[in-house]
């Protein structure tokens, strides 16, 4: 959709330069277009996925992919990131049907996303596909010129230093910006002294969106020093994992067979039932009436009878009751 | 060889005469006798006279080894109720001679008119206040006394409960709103279809005293987060204390009527502890009639058909307690008709399941009478030289715990003491259970979910509403950065919330304070001194001193007495706790 908007349509194009990544560097092909000023769409295309870049007037504004649209991957780093709860999403989600609203505008007019951290999220998002692309050497690409390209409100133009500072970065550290760029919401385990500009226990891009650099500083930054690894991203050997679920499910096997257990006692014995209080306090008030009979007894020398006593008030209905003994 | 026929047909015919005599009294107490010496005295208003006359029946007990005469003691109390505090204090004395240690309806009398006659005998109150309870754990009906203290303890934990519910609720009402909205992802159907359901378990789970705390444990562990840790303390230790009881009553629980007759279980335990009140024939092929009828021959001095029958009774598979009991009778009776070897090695036997001195005291006795070598009879140590020998009086003759030949009597060997430890097992287990799986879903559910009050004024700060923010919340920040941001009327709303949080003495406080004793203290952050005034105030409203004992001889002064001093203690518990309450108020 904001690529739909941004593109002004033309009715024919024209392609100005083809060819494959393993022949010509990203950087070589960004620098000619940057020279000549071009307009247009630099696409670089693997088997499952096409990057495209956009240039207007030879500046990279803009870059997307094939498969998932800027605002989709926007709202799923929005949602990974930890900076915004489940819960308040789920509220918005609620809220956008009835304000006729996308999600990501409803959180922003109601305040949960700052306008500041929403072009922060766009511009880290437009970056990522730009180091996706460049890490996709064996791809190749197609640029194609368009009479015009507008830009895009709040995503800043790459400059052509950062192109080659993340290019850099990606040639010394090629395995670190790989798994770097594929867990952006993995939890980042990091002492404040030797990685400050990283906070532990948050997701790597909850990181950056804490800090003030740009994208690309604060990538590289990051690789460098995660490569000589001052810094760690929480994961688990396929032997914790295996244990780990083993423990899990374990545990929530436990908890069934002890809830079924439970439930059984419940329902079909009398373990939880009320107890009888008749049966717990019948010896009290059968012997306290017995007692009562025999003092009378002793007293006078006659047995009185059960009925008497209830009659002369000296014993209630509610002990006879209790004490089971039936009125002769 | 005349006389050899008639003496013959003259010892026949006295047999079965001797052999009836066993199921009457007639070797116990004439009850017509004592009542009329007891009367005679009360009607010259002597107290000397009464203990003259009451001491030979004494005696008389004593010399035939008879524990009790019940029916002599109950008498004496109830004679006297409306005699002089020295005839009644001295009737009562005389009624615990004559039943020493199995009637509590003694002890309570003898406690009751000491509090009404003699409050200053501290001491003597103090000693009747350990025998009343003593007598109480050991009575016949110990069980159902016991059950029904706890019964009343629960009603007090419940009430103390659910007190403390309502004003941890008013005190903390923003705040547990705020969690029990998060609870339900903030939708006003479920949360309030969620609190009808809640209201409609729990009317069907507080019926019982067990099933209660299916209901209890979800309110604890919703509660726990939000109050303070003091608070916290005294709602779990009020699941600790309710657990306990509501499991000790299961460890009571008789599961179901009488298993034998209890007319005969009745006529049974009086031919054991108090003879006087025997006014049937004992069946000795009754369950526990020949132990009825051992003790009975015992009594009657005809030793040896005692041994006999506890012999035969010893044969079922009894209760270890009343084992002991029966061997000491036995070797006692046993060295009476010279056979002082044997009976010494039932003594013995009895010494070493119970360790009572007294009854190792008899062994020696025995065996000094028999001349027995000490060695060859292997005598403890500890009985070779026995400090307090000088002063023991042959025989003693230790009785069971009447609950013991109670439960014996009716229940015979019932496993159900042994099913009702598994269900109290089962219970407590169950329960922890439930407890660790509520706070497990609480835990994965709102997981580390913190709400917590702002301290400038009194908003909530919730840890995913309000991420990052601790203390002080963002409007306070505000409004201290730049007040003119605020728009009219803004500032005067928050101004009056900030009165309101720090406002101490609300229109709930008050109502509290005058309500509940202690609430005002517990509304105002005192938890425990709060809760010390108003769990001692349940308490004393709940337990009316000796009156679950539920007395054959009413005490007509008792209700009376117990109502006023109840009354007064109440009273001064209620104004202690008001006044506290302004205390700390206006600090």
């Amino acid at each position: 959709m904001v690529r739909e908007a941004i593109i002004e349509k033309i009715p024919s194009s024209y392609v100005l330069m083809a060819g494959s990544l393993e022949d010509r560097s990203l950087l070589d092909i960004v620098t000619e277009i940057e020279i000549s000023k071009y307009n247009g769409i630099l696409k670089i295309t693997n088997n499952s996925t096409e990057y495209r870049l956009f240039f207007r007037e030879g500046a990279l504004i803009y870059a997307d992919n094939s498969k998932d649209s800027l605002e989709h991957c926007a709202l799923d780093m929005i949602k990974n990131s930890g900076i915004i709860s489940m819960e308040t999403i789920i509220k918005s989600e609620r809220k956008k049907n009835t304000v006729m609203k996308t999600l990501l505008e409803t959180l922003i007019d109601d305040g949960k996303i700052s306008i500041m951290v929403y072009s922060k999220i766009m511009n880290a998002v437009v970056r990522r596909h730009i180091i996706k692309a460049i890490l996709n050497k064996n791809s190749n690409f197609i640029f194609e010129s368009r009479i015009n390209v507008n830009e895009v409100q709040g995503i800043k133009p790459v400059s052509m230093n950062d192109i080659k500072s993340i290019e850099q970065t990606i040639a010394r550290y090629p395995e670190e910006t790989r798994i770097l760029t594929d867990s952006l919401y993995s939890e980042v385990i990091s002492s404040e002294a030797a990685t400050p500009y990283l906070s532990p226990r948050k997701s790597f891009i909850h990181s950056f969106l804490m800090t003030e650099y740009d994208f690309f500083r604060f990538f590289s930054m990051a690789a460098a020093d995660f490569a000589e690894k001052k810094w760690s991203l929480k994961s688990k050997s396929r032997v914790e994992t295996v244990l780990e679920n083993i423990a899990i499910y374990s545990f929530r096997t436990f908890t069934v067979i002890v809830l079924v257990i439970f439930f059984y006692l419940i329902a079909m014995t009398q373990t939880f039932d009320i107890p009888n209080d008749n049966y717990c306090r019948q010896s009290m008030f059968f012997l306290r009436l017995k007692t009562i009979q025999s003092v009378t007894l002793f007293e006078s020398g006659q047995k009185k009878s059960v009925k008497e006593l209830l009659e002369s008030g000296v014993v209630r209905q509610k002990d006879l009751d209790f004490s089971k003994i039936k009125v002769e | 060889m005349r006389l050899k026929y008639v003496l013959t047909v003259l010892l026949l015919s006295l047999f079965p005469m001797l052999l009836s005599a066993s199921g009457k009294q007639s070797y116990a107490i004439d009850p017509k006798a004592f009542v009329k010496d007891i009367d005679e005295a009360l009607l010259a208003e002597s107290p000397e006279m009464l203990v003259k006359n009451a001491t030979k029946y004494l005696v008389s007990n004593r010399q035939r080894n008879i524990p009790n005469c019940f029916g002599c003691s109950l008498y004496l109390i109830k004679s006297t109720m409306e005699s002089d505090p020295a005839i009644q204090l001295t009737a009562v004395d005389l009624a615990e001679k004559f039943s020493p240690n199995d009637l509590v309806e003694v002890h309570s009398h003898y406690l009751m008119r000491l509090a009404s006659h003699a409050p200053f005998e501290i001491g003597r109150i103090f000693s009747e206040i350990g025998a009343l309870f003593k007598g109480a754990l050991r009575a016949s009906f110990g069980d159902a006394l016991i059950y029904t203290f706890l019964s009343d303890l629960l009603r007090c934990v419940t009430i103390s409960f659910w007190i403390f519910i309502i004003l941890m609720t008013f005190r903390h009402t923003s705040l547990l709103r705020h969690r029990y909205r998060h609870l339900f992802g903030f939708s006003k159907f479920y949360s309030i279809a969620f609190l009808v359901a809640l209201v409609i378990t729990g009317y069907v789970l507080i019926r019982s005293f067990q099933q209660a705390l299916f209901l209890y444990i979800p309110l604890i562990v919703f509660y726990s987060n939000v109050v303070t840790s003091r608070e916290r303390f005294i709602l779990n230790f009020l699941f600790f204390i309710y657990l306990l009881f509501a499991g000790s009553q299961i460890l009571l629980v008789n599961n179901s009527e009488f298993k034998n007759d209890p007319d005969v279980a009745y006529t049974n335990f009086n031919a054991i502890y108090s003879p006087d009140l025997l006014d049937s024939e004992i069946d000795e092929k009754s369950p526990g009639g020949n132990i009825a009828k051992g003790f009975s021959y015992f009594y009657q001095g005809n030793y040896s058909r005692a041994v006999f029958y506890l012999k035969k009774g010893l044969s079922d598979e009894i209760n270890p307690e009343i084992a002991v009991a029966m061997r000491n009778v036995i070797g006692v009776s046993l060295a009476s008709y010279g056979k002082q070897k044997e009976g010494a090695e039932y003594i013995k036997a009895a010494y070493e399941a119970s360790n009572d001195i007294s009854i190792g005291y008899n062994m020696v006795r025995v065996l000094q009478e028999a001349q027995i070598d000490p060695d060859e009879a292997a005598i403890p140590p500890e009985l070779r030289h026995p400090v307090g020998f000088a002063e023991f009086v042959y025989p003693f003759i230790k009785l069971p715990s009447p609950s013991a030949v109670w439960q014996h009597l009716c229940y015979g060997t019932d496993l159900s003491y042994r099913e009702n430890r598994a269900k109290f097992l089962i219970f407590v287990l169950g329960i922890l259970f439930y407890a660790l799986f509520i706070h497990a879903i609480t835990l994965s559910y709102l997981n580390k979910l913190k709400i917590s009050r702002c301290e400038e004024c009194g908003a909530v700060i919730c840890s995913k509403c309000n991420p990052g923010i601790t203390d002080v919340c963002a409007v306070c920040k505000l409004m201290k950065a730049d007040s003119s941001l605020f728009k009219r009327g803004e500032r005067e709303i928050y101004e009056a919330q900030r009165y309101t949080y720090f406002r101490r003495r609300t229109i709930f406080f008050y109502i509290f304070t005058f309500l509940i004793p202690g609430g005002g203290l517990i509304y105002v952050n005192r938890t425990f001194e709060g809760f010390t005034y108003l769990a001692a105030s349940l308490f004393f409203a709940y337990f009316k001193l000796a009156s679950p004992l539920e007395l054959a001889v009413k005490h007509p002064v008792q209700v009376g007495f117990v109502a006023a001093t109840t009354a007064v203690l109440l009273a001064l518990i209620y104004l202690t706790a008001a006044l506290r309450s302004f205390l700390v108020e206006r600090r």
